[in-house]
């Protein structure tokens, strides 16, 4: 592999960061990619690198470096590694409850008593390496366990569909997927298909429960909503439209901090919080439809 | 689903062509996504396209390693030295423009090429109308040393 360099530096706000991404473009030699990233640290914090195929010019970046009150560039030439291995070993299964969450990768290491799904890390939010992901499957598990079964089951804002699959795995019954995001709902049909679970979950693109077939199937005994805060407390109203009296709402999507306006939006429209479940910053609430 | 972001990256890859290699290797692996599952998106996504030809792309990665792309259409400079015939050099194996634009001509393309450029690159640039983005071509071409005839 010939040998190639990158150039990082850091800085304090997003903003300043794109700018000196996009001011990257220009250098000579040009850099092959540039990146803007996040510190995941709660710092603010922004890195920008670039990747290059030539040494990149020492001056050129102390100047770019000093236009956009960055950090000094650190300049390195990148290890020989096999990045898809690397890759493949970071991306492990996820075990939520009963379920197993992998990648083809590691399809030999399906325990005998787990639900598997196969979820490639790719196009779509819900590979199960997300707290809210694996919440919610939990949360599934739970229910499950204490006895519930799920005929009619919602997923919506689905992603790669893992929670519509993860209850199609163990319930009989019908289960619908839809998303927002066109993208997702070709993710999650390829995903149902690898799973073998076709014609046991249908998938479909729907702005919230906005779609002739969400309508026709309600009520629902079981909803899953993994989005954000503000949808979410925007769904309220039609999440206690389409579920049957005593029918459960798994949602998640949200941090800890933002969890006491959700409950607030969902006790008014008649679903009450059953449980609440945090895994890091994120919260998954298992509330149920008053009127049993 | 949640999308729950974190980072950005701008990467030019070749049409049909991205592979582990770097920099789609070491930009994405380092940040632990899944570089096959991207180079098979990418590359189904590109099929279409000049096998090669440079597309800046945006990628979009999520806290759960999850992503989505952004593929442009290749620089104005590819098409214009493409048009113009001008020979790859250099280690990145890439035309050169002119050493001195404004005051030097290296090339000619012609109008129709111009056009052709401007309506394969419509739908990146911030123009209504073909005419107004075969402007920014004719800029591009003039600040490369590239002489417009016929």
């Amino acid at each position: 592999m010939p040998t190639t360099y990158t150039a990082y530096t850091k800085l304090g706000s997003q903003e300043a960061a794109e700018a000196l991404g996009e001011a990257m473009e220009s250098l000579d030699p040009e850099p092959t990619g540039v990146g803007v990233f996040e510190i995941e640290d709660g710092s603010g914090t922004w890195e920008v690198g670039g990747y290059f195929l030539a040494p990149p010019d020492d001056i050129e970046l102390t100047l770019l470096a000093r236009a956009f009150d960055a950090s000094d560039f650190v300049v390195s030439k990148v290890p020989d590694t096999d990045w898809v291995d690397k890759v493949r070993r970071e991306l492990t299964p996820v075990v939520a409850g009963r379920f197993f969450v992998y990648g083809s990768h590691d399809a030999d290491k399906i325990p005998d008593d787990s639900e598997p799904l196969l979820i490639e890390a790719a196009m779509a939010f819900g590979t199960g390496h997300h707290g809210t992901t694996q919440g919610c499957l939990e949360a599934l598990d739970r229910l499950a366990s204490g006895g519930f079964e799920g005929r009619n089951v919602a997923d919506i804002g689905c992603g790669t569909a893992v929670l519509a699959m993860g209850a199609a795995r163990i319930w009989p019954g019908a289960v619908v997927a839809s998303d927002i995001d066109a993208v997702a709902v070709e993710v999650a049909q390829a995903n149902v298909d690898a799973n073998g679970l076709d014609g046991r979950v249908t998938c479909l693109e729907a702005t919230g429960f906005d779609h002739p077939d969400l309508a026709a199937r309600a009520p629902f005994d079981l909803v899953f909503a993994n989005i954000l805060k503000q949808p979410l407390i925007d769904l309220a109203p039609a999440m206690a439209a389409h579920l049957a009296p005593g029918g459960y709402a798994i949602l998640s999507g949200l941090l800890t901090r933002q969890v006491d306006e959700v409950v607030e939006a969902y006790d008014a429209a008649g679903i009450a919080l059953l449980r609440r479940d945090t895994i890091g910053d994120w919260a998954t609430l298992t509330l149920q439809k008053r009127g049993i | 689903m949640a999308k729950k972001l974190a980072g950005k990256m701008k990467l030019q890859i070749p049409a049909g062509k991205a592979n582990p290699s770097p920099p789609v290797g070491p930009a994405l692996g380092q940040r632990g996504i899944n570089i096959m599952e991207f180079c098979k998106a990418f590359n189904a996504k590109t099929q279409e396209m000049e096998p090669g030809a440079p597309c800046p792309t945006e990628i979009t990665y999520y806290q759960d390693k999850s992503f989505t792309m952004d593929i442009k259409t290749p620089p104005a400079s590819y098409y214009l030295k493409k048009a113009a015939g001008l020979k790859p050099v250099g280690k990145r194996n890439r035309p050169r423009g002119a050493v001195l634009p404004g005051r030097e001509t290296i090339a000619t393309v012609t109008t129709k090429q111009v056009r052709e450029i401007a309506e394969a690159k419509m739908r990146d640039l911030s123009a209504t109308d073909v005419e107004q983005a075969m402007k920014i071509i004719l800029g591009s071409a003039k600040s490369m040393g590239i002489e417009v005839k016929g």
